[in-house]
């Protein structure tokens, strides 16, 4: 019991822990806000410009929803693909990694080109740095079934699809949920870096003008807003995987 | 009598450069099963048992020579078959009765009917669960089943489509002696009311003489048939019957054949 609360508080105890920290750090050697304000002032500014941060805000939030949306719908239809064929996969997987190493923000200027200022290339750069994951391991989950199994299945006259649809893809649930997690906050850093090159709206824009206008606590502000976002979103897939696969999470359910 | 299952000097080798090289999983091997008959091939590891398995249910056509099953020559996979492994294969997110309901989704004639007559099936996989000591474990998740019990729902979901016969790979292998004892009775029950074919892949030679009318005793790759050696213990059988000296001069007989 005791434990329990313990892991509960924990991280909402490290996260006061350093908040008093970087105050105490600031207050004492009188570090000036323009290079690093201190978490009053952050949250100052945040009160202060409340209305302008919310509205930055809420692009960056549908935009990254929405190039994640897509993700989900390409990297599942072609984790698909790749993994239920073998020849699929050695044909696919070299160029997709490849890909993958490109690094994503290298491609603003040319979604800019073809898309001109403002949402295309926020919601396609985020799209472009998050289906990767979810893609590989919506493969790998299919990929990996036990030969056995399929025998004991095809004996019975299953279809290839039959497989996939009966076993393949339940087991791989829990893969997608664990990719998904990693996607959303990929997603987030894709369409705010987007939104810093090429945009007038959007927590990337606020970042730069803020950056460039030296006004530091609100520059600090956005950061904050994006890192709260990436992790409620990151907690509400946890909160599904744990809901829809619980049988991968033995322990915690039933037993 | 005609046999219910067949092989004409069949030999199998997986690629056309080993079948150039002369590389073969199992040569040359003939041999007719009985309806009914109770099946044990035997040998060392790699000899190809479960090559045999795979060609009687006919997920390999052979290199050369004939499989006929039924008084039909195997061109593909027989539904009429069911088959368990060393590894229950359970699929987690079921549960047990669901995982033995499984086949039923896939095999006609089940299939098209399964929504309106799932009732009925139901009833039918929770008495197969009662028969082999499963009963009120149905809505249990396979990972809170034991070893024994998850390789009994196992047993199930292989026979819950009544097949004519029934696969076994090394079903029995992973198990600890008490628990694999116990699942011999539990076979030997299941076989003596319904009276399918059972061909058993094991490594087990007690296994084998306990519960076969006709042991086969493969070699080492490529695998043939050794021996044949029919079991005449009188049946029912005991597990008393394995401190026989009458079994244990069969299993050391069998011994023998396996050389090495």
């Amino acid at each position: 019991m005791n434990n329990k609360f313990a892991e509960r508080t924990a991280p909402i105890a490290l996260l006061i822990l350093v908040i008093a920290l970087w105050e105490i750090i600031c207050r004492v050697f009188q570090v000036s806000e323009f290079i690093f304000p201190s978490p009053s002032q952050i949250l100052q500014a945040t009160i202060d410009y409340a209305p302008v941060i919310a509205q930055h805000a809420w692009r960056t939030f549908w935009v990254t929803m929405a190039g994640f949306g897509i993700s989900i719908v390409v990297g599942v239809v072609l984790g698909f693909v790749i993994g239920s064929s073998r020849i699929a996969y050695t044909a696919v997987y070299p160029l997709m990694t490849a890909f993958n190493a490109l690094p994503k923000a290298a491609f603003v200027p040319v979604l800019v080109v073809w898309f001109g200022i403002g949402i295309g290339p926020a919601m396609l750069t985020a799209f472009l740095i998050s289906f990767f994951p979810i893609m590989v391991n919506i493969a790998t989950g299919l990929a990996t079934l036990e030969p056995e199994l399929e025998d004991v299945l095809r004996v019975l006259g299953a279809k290839r699809l039959d497989v996939l649809l009966k076993v393949g893809l339940p087991r791989s649930l829990p893969y997608f949920y664990a990719s998904l997690k990693v996607a959303i906050t990929l997603a987030f850093v894709g369409s705010t870096v987007s939104e810093m090159a090429a945009s007038n709206e959007g927590i990337g824009y606020l970042l730069v003008s803020a950056g460039s206008a030296m006004k530091m606590p609100l520059a600090f502000a956005g950061l904050m807003v994006i890192g709260v976002m990436a992790m409620a979103m990151y907690e509400l897939f946890a909160l599904v995987e744990k809901r829809t696969t619980a049988w991968a999470h033995r322990g915690g359910h039933g037993s | 009598m005609t046999p219910f299952v067949d092989f004409q000097r069949v030999s199998l080798a997986y690629t056309p450069a080993q079948e150039r090289a002369g590389e073969y999983a199992v040569e040359d091997i003939s041999l007719s099963i009985g309806k009914g008959e109770f099946v044990a091939i035997v040998g060392p590891s790699g000899c190809g048992k479960s090559t045999f398995m795979k060609l009687t249910t006919g997920l390999k056509s052979p290199t050369r020579g004939t499989v006929v099953v039924g008084g039909h020559p195997v061109k593909g996979p027989l539904k009429i078959v069911g088959m368990a492994f060393q590894a229950p294969n359970l699929l987690p997110w079921r549960t047990t009765l669901d995982n033995i309901l499984l086949p039923l989704e896939i095999v006609e004639p089940y299939r098209s009917n399964f929504r309106a007559k799932r009732a009925e099936y139901e009833q039918r996989a929770r008495a197969l669960l009662a028969t082999v000591g499963l009963d009120g474990y149905e809505h249990k998740f396979p990972w809170e089943l034991s070893g024994g019990m998850q390789q009994r729902a196992s047993l199930c979901r292989a026979l819950i489509h009544e097949p004519e016969m029934l696969m076994l790979d090394e079903p029995f292998g992973a198990l600890d002696a008490f628990t694999r004892e116990e699942l011999w009775c539990v076979l030997r029950d299941l076989w003596t009311a319904r009276r399918f074919n059972v061909v058993l892949v094991t490594h087990d030679l007690r296994e084998a003489v306990f519960l076969a009318d006709t042991v086969y005793v493969m070699s080492k790759r490529p695998g043939r048939i050794l021996a044949r050696r029919e079991i005449d213990l009188p049946r029912p059988r005991e597990l008393e019957t394995t401190y026989t000296d009458e079994f244990n001069t069969l299993v050391h007989e069998l011994r023998t054949r396996i050389g090495r």
